[in-house]
């Protein structure tokens, strides 16, 4: 209990256990809801690429299956119907460009190399040039054709185009009223242009303006949807006569339709044009394409599609592989069962361009890709990035090309994660081909990166938002608690002026009020503790005051005792002087009657005597007078003494009450100490402190009470002795006076009378008894008066006693005071 | 939170005191029905052979005959599951219906046999496959061909198929195939065209290639019968057939007997009797919701119980005939 406690308020306490148990429950619930996430975006992605890829080996299965089943209805067509040669290139002919997946139609081939070939129904019918190699006719405007006519040139105006031409000394004139909306608003044409698939054309021609401006030319298919074959080409024309050339290439067909343009609308001019010497000339030859037919019969037999079909009935597909046309097909091939020795191959080349789109664009997730291989040797047959068609995987040098390489010819084709990527490989049913996409993980992460930013977000956010709201709900629950801190630390000192103020209805709430009870009980009790102690004080220097009287009265008291003694032990001395004189007076007077016979010779003598005597009598009666007085003294002493008691009686009387009052203050004092508790221990000890002397106050006053009345008992049996005393003192006065004037009778009786000697021996006789009586008087006198000593002596040691006592009150009445004073500081010490 | 744990905690436990109600609810024996693709001789033997191995479990069997129907099959499925069947063995009529079989069998568990679902429909010790390992078939025949043909580093080989798309196809097919190709040696497809299991259509197509004159040193058909075609057509057209091997699969009869006469070299024999009792047995455990993991021959995934084939060559053909 004595260590130093290191003072931790509760809130940092309840914010310290709380925090971390709340921050380690976001982490776990974040780090929880991350991994879950993860492994379902994870397995997601898994399922989406698996999907994915599935689809897009069903898509290219089932563009196989459709085209196989097509290809096998001609084929049963075929083998049913028995055509002739005739027949059999007709029935061909009808597939030329029937189906966009295999435009090319069908082949039918035997082993002695013969091949039968679809062919376009009819060929196109390309015209020839004139004698300069000029397609257009009518290009150096010698004649002055009409241009309105379809027959060579043809000038055109439309939409809002305004125009006029004409042919005059071999130039085209044109003037431009309104240049129109389009290029074509104004159009100087030739169609029935014979272009042949493969070769290259030349256009040439001299033109120049009124002003400088632009047109546009070009060389379009009116029949195959005004597609161009030589692009759109601005042609700026100056004042000056300029000779322009311009070229282009037929890649796709034969098209006996073309169509020279001149295009002189919308061009932000109206400025006239003239135009001259227009030719297009062939300037490369198209490759001889037309070899087929006549093809040797060793090359059909060694193709691949030939070999292939050969080992096969039912139509099916060949690997990829370079056709004549040097283009990438598949064949679809297979015998045809005829009833001829015959072996004749039904073929169809099949481009791989449909088969790269399934590949490359019918991914269903986001930065994923794929490649088609074949199984067998590891080609790449299909992909995006066309430069890497034809590669072997295994001759890659990609790291993850040589990885898918191993799993194929492991032959794991499951979902696996290398290098960076989700690979996944499908069997496209019915070939040799597998799919592979991959994805990389980096794009699945991505997802998983930003989720997982979110979440550290989320949890920071969250955990600062609990921190806060924490600290603010603990700091509000803990505020009553910390003000009733205050409050009790200050009570603790003793201060009882504060008040905690709490409305709430809590435990808190219950427990500053019952603080404010114990206050208000503290503050009246003390209050009351303060009046008691100030009454007290009080009525302790009362009684100190009191009890100093009281210590100086019995002081007095004893000195008045002592010297009544003193008087007493006088008079007892002076009694017993005269007692012995009385005595001695006797013993005279029996001498006197004893010698009265002898009177003569003895009346000198007893002259002289009586001389004496008559002296001795005088002495005796200045000491009665004596006496006499002293006994007076005595009276006023004892009076004296009587009322000194009387004195101290009513002092002790107010003692008492006060003492009374005290112990009964103490009692109460001792009570509300009780009812204070601890704080009211110290109060407590010093109230039963005070019980106690006011007890001991009450005994001495009640011993002195004692005393004094056996004091008064005392001097009233002194002054009862005394007085007989002086009664006795007075008689023997007066009868030594009578004794004296009796003497001086005898005296001078003596003088003159012998005679009367026997009447003087009677009268000393008479003396004799008298002296005896005197004698006897005066004994008992001075035994009385031994008894008024002893008594007195008695009286002296009991006010010594009273002094000792009084002495004794007076300081504990002092105590009293210093207690009282004790008390009073004591309950200073709190505010109330 | 802890009212949130303790809810957590009290459905987890009320979980797991309603899945120990299950299991013991399950704990009943199975009562099977097998719907098989159609009736006659070959999937009669096996309903009546599937009875009597059910009936030596204790378990209760009866069967139906979809006789090719999708429909029919799926109203059979749907009756067995009303009438309180409780485990399924079905031999699909059609794999692309199995999202639909699975369907009408309600609650049921199915052991598929005879037609493979496709791998990704089946799911562990719930929708499971027994079957005899046709790679393995087609790998038996390939191990046959090299240990012939030891001295030949080309082989000239004909395959005559199934329908296509069938599981028998394929995974014969693959074995053949997959364990030529790791060999090393030069193999020449000659010939390989889908016949559909068929005898005459084998002996067609052999017939018609033939014509080619191309070289050929085996035959390898995925089954007997259309080994045999393969065999006829080469007979019929005067060809030595001495020094050319014809391979089938499944030890037929006539299979097995050209094998005997030295006219056919190899087939491999799928033992039909312990597909049976393995489909039983898988059927008892998936009825009792327990794992068929200790059953001979179940994958590693829990999807499949593939019963080894066993091979037959003139040295053990008189075991199979």
């Amino acid at each position: 209990m004595t260590k130093k406690r290191k003072f931790i308020s509760i809130k940092i306490k309840l914010l310290g256990t709380l925090l971390p148990i709340i921050f380690a429950i976001v982490i776990t619930l974040i780090g929880l809801s991350y991994f879950v996430s993860k492994s379902v975006i994870k397995s997601d992605a898994h399922k989406l690429l698996q999907t994915s890829i599935e689809s897009q080996a069903s898509e290219i299965e089932a563009w196989l299956n459709q085209n196989l089943i097509s290809l096998s209805m001609a084929k049963q067509t075929l083998e049913q119907m028995d055509f002739d040669d005739k027949e059999l290139q007709s029935f061909l002919d009808a597939y030329y460009n029937f189906d966009s997946n295999y435009p090319e139609g069908l082949y039918v081939a035997d082993v002695k190399g013969s091949l039968f070939q679809s062919k376009p129904e009819k060929d196109v019918d390309l015209r020839k040039p004139n004698e300069n190699g000029n397609y257009i006719n009518n290009g150096d405007f010698a004649e002055g054709e009409s241009l309105s006519d379809e027959e060579g040139w043809i000038f055109l105006t439309t939409l809002e185009g305004e125009a006029s031409a004409d042919i005059q000394d071999k130039t085209l004139s044109i003037g431009i009223i309104n240049e129109g909306t389009v290029d074509y608003s104004i159009q100087l044409v030739q169609p029935g242009l014979p272009l042949q698939k493969g070769a290259t054309y030349q256009i040439q021609f001299d033109a120049y303006a009124d002003a400088n401006r632009a047109m546009a030319i070009r060389v379009t298919a009116p029949d195959r949807d005004y597609q161009t074959y030589l692009n759109n080409t601005v042609v700026d024309l100056t004042p000056e006569k300029q000779t322009f050339t311009y070229s282009f290439t037929m890649t796709d067909y034969d098209d006996a339709n073309g169509r020279m343009e001149f295009n002189l609308g919308a061009s932000g001019s109206i400025a006239g044009i003239q135009i001259s010497n227009v030719s297009l000339t062939m300037t490369n030859q198209p490759e001889s394409s037309s070899t087929s037919q006549n093809s040797t019969s060793s090359d059909i037999t060694q193709t691949e599609w030939f070999q292939d079909g050969l080992t096969r009935v039912n139509m099916d597909f060949t690997n990829a592989y370079t056709n004549e046309g040097g283009k990438q097909v598949i064949s679809a091939c297979g015998m045809l069962r005829t009833h001829s020795d015959d072996i004749r191959i039904l073929s169809a080349d099949l481009s791989l361009d449909k088969i790269s789109v399934y590949v490359s664009s019918f991914i269903k997730m986001e930065d994923a890709e794929s490649f088609l291989i074949n199984a067998e040797d590891g080609t790449i047959l299909a992909a995006r990035d066309t430069s890497l068609i034809s590669q072997k995987l295994s001759e890659s040098e990609d790291v993850f090309m040589q990885g898918i390489a191993d799993k194929i010819s492991k032959n794991e084709l499951g979902l696996t994660e290398m290098n960076g990527n989700i690979s996944v490989l499908e069997e496209v049913a019915g070939t040799e081909w597998l799919l592979m996409s991959y994805v990389p993980t980096q794009t699945i992460y991505k997802d998983l990166n930003q989720l997982r930013n979110i979440m550290v977000l989320f949890g920071i956010i969250s955990v600062l938002i609990l921190m806060l709201l924490l600290e603010r709900i603990v700091h509000i629950a803990i505020r009553p608690v910390k003000r009733l801190t205050t409050v009790i630390s200050l009570m603790t000192e003793g201060d009882f002026t504060i008040y905690s103020e709490s409305k709430s209805n809590d435990e808190i709430g219950i427990m500053s009020r019952c603080v404010n009870k114990f206050i208000d009980t503290m503050r009246s009790m003390i209050a009351s503790i303060d009046n008691v102690s100030h009454t007290l004080h009080g009525q302790a220097d009362n009684s100190n005051d009191v009890s100093n009287q009281l210590f100086q009265a019995s002081k007095r008291q004893n000195q008045s005792m002592k010297e009544l003694n003193t008087t007493v032990g006088q008079l007892s001395i002076s009694v017993s002087e005269v007692a012995q004189s009385a005595t001695t007076l006797a013993a005279l007077v029996e001498e006197t009657k004893n010698d009265g016979d002898g009177m003569n010779g003895k009346m000198k003598e007893t002259i002289d005597i009586s001389q004496k005597g008559k002296e001795i009598m005088w002495d005796v009666n200045a000491s009665m007078q004596n006496i006499n007085r002293s006994v007076q003294q005595l009276q006023y002493a004892i009076d004296d003494v009587g009322n000194a008691s009387e004195e101290i009686t009513d002092i002790t009387k107010v003692i008492g009450e006060i003492a009374d009052e005290t112990n009964l203050l103490s009692l109460n004092a001792s009570i509300e100490a009780a009812r204070a508790g601890e704080a009211g221990k110290g109060f407590a000890v010093v109230a039963t402190e005070i019980g106690k002397l006011a007890q001991t106050s009450m005994d001495s006053v009640n011993h002195i009470d004692t005393l004094v009345l056996e004091i008064k008992k005392l001097i009233r049996d002194v002054i009862h002795l005394s007085k007989d005393n002086v009664e006795n003192i007075n008689n023997s006065s007066v009868l030594i006076g009578n004794a004296v004037k009796t003497y001086d009778n005898i005296f001078e009786n003596i003088i003159t009378v012998g005679d009367l000697a026997q009447q003087m021996m009677q009268k000393v006789n008479q003396v004799e008894n008298v002296a005896k009586d005197v004698a006897t008087i005066s004994e008992a006198q001075a035994d009385s008066s031994q008894t008024i000593l002893a008594s007195s002596d008695i009286l002296v040691e009991q006010t010594d006693n009273l002094m000792m006592n009084s002495e004794t009150v007076a300081k504990e009445s002092k105590e009293l005071t210093t207690s009282a004073e004790e008390l009073e500081t004591q309950i200073k010490t709190f505010k109330v | 939170m802890k009212k949130k744990i303790r809810f957590i905690f009290s459905a987890i436990t009320i979980l797991a005191f309603l899945s120990g109600c299950q299991k013991k609810e399950m704990n009943s024996s199975a009562n099977i029905y097998y719907t098989a693709i159609e009736s006659g001789t070959y999937y009669e033997g096996w309903a009546n052979q599937l009875q009597e191995q059910a009936a030596s479990y204790g378990f209760a069997f009866d069967a139906g005959y979809a006789e090719n129907s999708v429909e029919t099959q799926d109203s059979q499925i749907k009756n067995a599951a009303a009438e309180g069947c409780n485990v399924l063995l079905c031999g699909l009529v059609s794999p692309d219906t199995v999202t639909a079989v699975k369907a009408a069998a309600d609650h049921m568990p199915i052991v598929f046999i005879n037609n493979a679902p496709d791998n990704s429909q089946l799911k562990k010790d719930r929708y499971i496959y027994v079957a005899s390992d046709e790679f393995m078939a087609g790998q038996y025949q390939a191990e046959f061909i090299l240990e012939q043909f030891q001295d030949k580093d080309v082989i000239n080989l004909a395959i005559l198929k199934g329908p296509k798309g069938a599981s028998g196809t394929n995974g014969r097919t693959n074995g053949l195939k997959r364990t030529l190709k790791a060999s090393g040696k030069k193999i020449n497809y000659v010939f390989e065209d889908y016949a559909g299991w068929n005898t005459e259509t084998a002996q067609e197509l052999i017939a018609l290639f033939l014509k080619t004159g191309s070289p050929v040193d085996c035959v390898a058909a995925n089954n007997d019968d259309m080994a045999l075609g393969g065999l006829a057509a080469f007979e019929q057209a005067g060809i030595n057939t001495d020094s050319i091997l014809f391979l089938g699969v499944d030890a037929s009869e006539a299979g097995c007997q050209a094998i005997a006469e030295g006219r056919m070299d190899f087939t491999v024999y799928q033992p039909m009797s312990a597909q049976i009792s393995a489909a039983i047995e898988a059927a008892g455990k998936l009825a009792a919701g327990q794992s068929i993991q200790e059953i001979e021959g179940a994958s590693e995934d829990g999807k499949y119980i593939l019963i080894p084939f066993e091979k037959v060559d003139i040295h053990n053909v008189a075991q199979y005939q």
